[in-house]
């Protein structure tokens, strides 16, 4: 087991890869009486199509959601619900498109509730019975994120976007996807992705270090679990241009909504390192869009918008930039920001000054053992490692390679989706 | 941890130093007795204090002084709880040991810019910005109807709380904002510090030995109200059950449940009902959980919540509007089972776990700290280990009875309804 100090802060990370290659985070603190347990495994709604043993598989959008349904399917398993239950703990899960993450938050017995959270994850029961019964429950989470419109805007938006890339399809799946699962196929991705090198576990709060550790070690080697062949993930080929340029969405909502849409390769950009360059390009586009920019103040003083946000993605090979306005006058709106977005811009100044913001965010990040789990999983599921030297990352962003990433903005393959009345 | 609460003729200050927190956070509330007139101008002023100061005048120059001083924000809204209101000021920022000494008395200075220097020339607040605010309400106001959880949530409270403060949402009326003038406005302002709110400065984080001195410095010019004030509304509910739908063009439908409670002593609406409303609707395992979602599929959020100042039960769901009958007669079945020994035994002792869980969250919480000292000055609030002590003295009778003090008052649905 290696010790790893995060700067500036001095918080510890235990961390011990096992036989089979499952990977264990542990951070032990004694500033609160909970701890958060959790065991995620690095298959999410982003795989549509794998590999193994030369057979190749589709995978029906809305998948990785389901089988995180059935996983933690607590009703169906009353023994392990009445014993989470008379911990008082509190047992949740959540899919993204990068993995699936199961976990247990409780006060006490944390030993047997990590022993709990290993039952659920290692004794899945899908059949066609419970698969069916499921169906409901989920089409009514399909149609309470299709009622908030900015949700169902960033679906269309992906999907104008891309032709082939997986977020052209949403995390939970339409109702017409999830119609075509079947026991069967969660199975088989169960069996092929859920495999002790695809997985990690994270336990933080007040434990120790030695007995949860000894207590993962005992669990996984009396299942026997060998590390496995992981699938190898097919993705089509995306094209560099948007897919569709320009969509209405009919919603009878009191303002308009628009979404503007950039995007760029990532081989454009020299900086090679995603996490990084995602911190460079939400520093400029904060500086040039978000509420605290001078161009929002210009827009609200001239009635353009009445409120404004930008993001940057990145997605396989491509970065996605997204400004998003609600406005009365979508055509003031787009006239305005086709512009403007040609002269983003950052003084040394403000650069440095929003670095501080990143800063902000690493020091508070460790007050809660929420946000360490969180972190912890982030780092992996997106970059298979977690990174103990942030904040030196963040104190050496260089107001030149930000001008340089400027440089390298190309506004030429947008893609606009507005709601009409 | 440590408490110390001192009292003076210009605030009440409430000192918890914890080392748990890298961050420091000072609160200043502004309270006194609930008044409908208010709001709009509530509203109006919460907005309009953030937006802009004298000294920074323009919304940018007051983000750029945030971001200097890492970040540290300044929070101001406008609500309604029990039967009074109150305006929050609410200043957070990394602990100056991360950054660097002078921070502390700089963001300090931040908050008392923001709440004692707007900007206003003439005795009247800036036109520009307060036209901008003025617009922005009127559009969220204009907008509450494409948020069906916001829409159900505001529709439900206007009846099953008619005629009390509760029945109010913190959004005003387009016609009580718009009779908001940059002059009225001032003067709504000026009666911050008249003696006529109750101030409490509530301080929490490994706080600075010269704290107490800076506040004192910064906060001299204003000057608290001590007349007592109380949350809690004696609400006397019609014994008639008030059924409505209203319907939008949404894919879901949103189901309100509200049940009335009858004459609860302190001890059952604080214990008691907390056991019951965790085995009803909040722990993992709850009745609504399982018979609703889980053995029927009628719905993928349910779940229940107490009002405490106006003492009353309310059950939601997000369900389709096909299964409106059916949803509403398994929740009153969930309902009655909570006079049922045998099934309420099965989740009693693992409730006043779940409990113990929840109240184990509240030293980890900076808000709840907060909150729990600023509410005390209104009503007794035992400390979180007397709580978990009371809870588990709970007996499982106590539970059952409790549900012939609860009385079915208001069915309220938002049916979503793409095709209408």
């Amino acid at each position: 087991m290696n010790k790893y100090t995060f700067e500036k802060v001095n918080e510890d990370i235990y961390y011990e890869k096992l036989n089979n290659g499952l990977e264990v985070f542990l951070y032990p603190t004694n500033k609160t009486k909970n701890f958060y347990i959790s065991i995620s495994v690095k298959y999410g709604a982003s795989i549509t199509k794998y590999k193994i043993k030369d057979k190749v598989y589709d995978i029906i959008p809305g998948s990785a959601h389901f089988l995180e349904h059935k996983v933690m399917a607590l009703s169906e398993n009353k023994e392990i619900s009445n014993r989470i239950n008379s911990f008082g703990s509190l047992a949740n899960a959540w899919t993204n498109y990068k993995g699936t993450n199961y976990n247990i938050f409780g006060s006490i017995n944390l030993i047997e509730n990590l022993k709990l959270l290993l039952d659920i994850f290692y004794n899945t029961d899908i059949n066609p019975k419970n698969v069916e019964e499921e169906k409901g429950i989920i089409g009514e989470e399909i149609d309470m994120y299709k009622d908030q419109i900015n949700s169902l805007m960033s679906e269309h938006l992906f999907k104008n976007v891309f032709k082939n890339s997986y977020v052209k399809n949403t995390v939970v799946g339409e109702r017409s996807d999830i119609e075509k699962i079947t026991s069967e196929s969660l199975n088989r991705v169960y069996n092929d992705y859920y495999v002790p090198n695809n997985t990690f576990i994270v336990v933080t709060g007040s434990f120790d270090v030695m007995e949860v550790m000894n207590t993962i070690k005992d669990y996984i080697y009396k299942l026997n679990l060998k590390p496995k062949e992981l699938p190898k993930t097919i993705k089509e080929k995306e094209n560099d241009k948007v897919n569709i340029a320009y969509e209405e969405i009919n919603k009878d909502s009191e303002n308009i909504r628009v979404k503007y849409a950039i995007k760029i390769k990532k081989s454009l950009f020299s900086l090679k390192n995603d996490i990084l360059l995602r911190y460079y390009l939400n520093i400029i586009l904060s500086n040039n869009f978000s509420p605290t920019s001078s161009l929002y103040e210009k827009y609200k003083n001239e009635n353009v918008i009445i409120n404004m946000g930008a993001s940057a993605n990145i997605i396989d090979d491509y970065v996605l930039i997204v400004v998003s306005a609600v406005c009365k006058d979508a055509n003031v709106f787009l006239d305005n920001i086709s512009k403007d977005i040609k002269k983003i811009n950052i003084s040394s100044e403000e650069f440095e000054r929003k670095k501080k913001l990143f800063l902000k965010s690493y020091i508070l990040d460790f007050d809660n053992i929420e946000d360490v789990e969180y972190n912890i999983v982030d780092f992996m599921l997106l970059e298979g490692k977690v990174n103990y030297n942030e904040y030196t990352d963040i104190i050496n962003m260089d107001y030149k390679i930000a001008k340089d990433i400027i440089k390298s903005l190309n506004f030429d393959n947008i893609s606009i989706i507005k709601t009409v009345k | 941890m440590e408490y110390k609460k001192i009292l003076n003729n210009n605030y009440t200050l409430h000192l918890i130093n914890t080392d748990r927190f890298k961050t420091l956070n000072i609160v200043v509330f502004f309270t006194k007795e609930f008044n409908k007139n208010d709001i709009a101008y509530g509203s109006m002023l919460a907005n309009n204090l953030v937006y802009t100061s004298k000294k920074y005048n323009t919304k940018n120059k007051m983000a750029i002084i945030g971001e200097d001083l890492y970040g540290a924000r300044v929070s101001s809204s406008f609500g309604i709880n029990g039967k009074l209101e109150s305006f929050i000021f609410s200043l957070d920022f990394v602990n100056p040991k991360y950054t660097e000494d002078k921070y502390l008395e700089e963001s300090i200075d931040f908050l008392k810019e923001i709440i004692f220097n707007p900007n206003v020339k003439d005795k009247k607040f800036e036109s520009n910005s307060f036209d901008i605010i003025k617009n922005d309400i009127k559009s969220n106001i204009n907008s509450i109807k494409d948020n069906p959880n916001l829409f159900a949530g505001i529709e439900y409270s206007k009846i099953m709380y008619k005629g009390t403060p509760s029945s109010y949402s913190s959004y005003p009326t387009l016609d009580d904002l718009e009779k908001v003038t940059p002059s009225s406005l001032y003067r709504f302002y000026k009666d911050l510090f008249n003696g006529n709110y109750k101030i409490d400065i509530v301080c929490i984080g490994e706080l600075p030995n010269n704290l107490t001195e800076v506040i004192s410095n910064k906060f001299n010019s204003i000057k608290t109200n001590d007349k007592k004030l109380t949350l809690t509304i004696n609400h006397k509910y019609p014994n008639k059950i008030e059924t409505k739908i209203d319907t939008l063009k949404f894919n879901q439908s949103k189901l309100y449940i509200g049940y009335r409670l009858l004459d609860m002593s302190y001890y059952e609406l604080n214990y008691v009902l907390r056991v019951y409303n965790t085995i009803l609707g909040t722990m993992n395992d709850s009745l609504l959980f399982n018979i609703v979602r889980e053995e029927h599929s009628l719905c993928y959020t349910i779940g229940s919540y107490v009002s405490k100042y106006n003492p009353s039960l309310t059950i939601y769901a997000g369900i389709n509007k096909i299964n409106y009958e059916e949803t509403v007669r398994l929740i009153k079945e969930c309902v009655n089972l909570m006079s049922d020994k045998k099934t309420v035994e099965t989740l009693f002792e693992s409730a006043k776990k779940t409990i113990n869980t929840y109240l184990n969250t509240y030293y980890d919480d900076v808000i709840s700290q907060v909150n729990t000292y600023y509410n005390r000055e209104f009503e007794t609030i035992d400390d979180i280990e007397t709580i978990k002590e009371k809870i588990n003295e709970v007996k499982i009778e106590e539970v059952i009875n409790l549900n012939k003090k609860i009385k079915l008052s208001t069915i309220y649905m938002l049916k979503g309804d793409n095709n209408e």
